[in-house]
């Protein structure tokens, strides 16, 4: 992708490409497992049948960072996981995308505590905050219709955003 | 000593003056009374101990127990008192004696108490004796659930019990992490929940909850700058 990214203005050539692409990445995000707490019990829930994860095509949840593009941090992130999320989230390959599931992982929830990380976009950049506790299957699935917006707005194109924001 | 034992619960002690420091501060903080139906007509707010208490909702101290005798009869000093609340007994022992008591209550034949519930501590600040080792056990085959006591020190080290009952060893490493506790005889007394670095033990009540390592954090994360 390096070869072709960032060379032409936008013209019809980058709009096909962009649609193209943004289109198998949006339809396929492989998410890693990472269930923490609670929230995690939320995210099976979304991935078993009645609020099927898998028709948005992101129900193979893969058990390694170095096969999937997405992570979801679902659960409260201690001082001593953050760590582990830093190397997992360093691991991924890019385009990789983070969703932040629930209060805790997005601000730290109801634990102002010392061994608890008040938000997990201390540590990882986050596109999608999902607020709840837990979130309902329903808001997840929102959330990552959101995320898939958002790699609609992909481009290869000279003056578009490249990657997601840091 | 028995008034020492009491949890820090709202209670008045059954006809028995309440003792200086500690249980001020139980009767200055607003009772939530577990007695509602006898507490009502009443003020709640008078520390002074109620002529008619509700049986049983109060420390009461043991009369004739068993136990409590046996244990009175073969460590006699060490044995100091035996409370009893809503039918659970609560003996105070000194550490001295601790870890003999320990192993005639899991010996014994008549006791028997092979199950160690929960092994914990709590931290008492203005005392001399601070901290207050606590030890539930139950008996599976006489089904009868106990607790015990004991005061320390702050720097005093406890015998630990693990060559009693296997279970205490992570419930000790909790306490050791968690209070700064430290038990002699332990094979691997080291942190268990928090990192094996960190400076501090939470759960003492001179800790402030939300006091984070920052040596430990800046060793171990890299905290980036928050997006706007």
């Amino acid at each position: 992708m390096g070869l072709i990214e960032n060379r032409m203005e936008k013209n019809i050539v980058t709009t096909t490409v962009d649609s193209v692409f943004n289109w198998a990445r949006k339809s396929s995000l492989w998410p890693m497992t990472f269930g923490l707490a609670c929230c995690a019990i939320e995210m099976m829930a979304t991935g078993a049948s009645r609020f099927d994860m898998d028709r948005f095509g992101a129900g193979i949840f893969r058990p390694s960072p170095r096969q999937s593009d997405l992570i979801i941090i679902a659960g409260t992130v201690t001082l001593k996981m953050a760590e582990v999320i830093q190397r997992l989230y360093d691991q991924m390959p890019e385009p990789k995308w983070v969703i932040s599931m629930g209060a805790c992982s997005s601000a730290g929830g109801p634990f102002d505590t010392y061994s608890t990380l008040q938000g997990v976009d201390k540590v990882i950049p986050v596109d999608v905050y999902i607020p709840g506790c837990p979130p309902r299957p329903e808001a997840l699935l929102y959330g990552l219709m959101r995320l898939q917006d958002k790699i609609d707005q992909m481009t290869i194109a000279k003056e578009g955003k490249q990657l997601q924001a840091n | 000593m028995s008034e020492e034992d009491k949890p820090k619960q709202p209670q008045e002690p059954e006809g028995q003056e309440p003792p200086a420091p500690e249980t001020e501060k139980k009767e200055a903080s607003a009772p939530s009374e577990p007695n509602p139906k006898a507490a009502a007509p009443e003020k709640p707010a008078k520390p002074a101990p109620k002529a008619a208490k509700k049986k049983g909702l109060s420390y009461e101290d043991l009369e004739d127990d068993a136990l409590l005798n046996r244990l009175k009869e073969k460590f006699s000093e060490g044995i100091s008192s035996g409370q009893s609340f809503l039918n659970q007994p609560t003996y105070s022992v000194s550490v001295d004696c601790l870890y003999d008591v320990m192993v005639e209550l899991k010996d014994s034949p008549d006791w028997d108490f092979d199950y160690l519930v929960d092994l914990t501590a709590l931290d008492y600040l203005e005392d001399e004796k601070r901290f207050c080792m606590v030890y539930h056990l139950y008996s599976y085959k006489h089904g009868k659930l106990i607790r015990v006591k004991a005061r320390i020190a702050e720097e005093e080290v406890v015998p630990s019990v693990t060559s009693i009952w296997k279970t205490a060893d992570w419930m000790e490493r909790e306490v050791y992490d968690l209070f700064g506790i430290e038990f002699s005889g332990h094979h691997n007394l080291k942190r268990i929940l928090l990192p094996d670095d960190w400076h501090g033990h939470p759960l003492r009540k001179d800790y402030d909850i939300k006091l984070q390592d920052q040596a430990w954090i800046k060793k171990h994360l890299h905290i980036r700058k928050t997006p706007e």
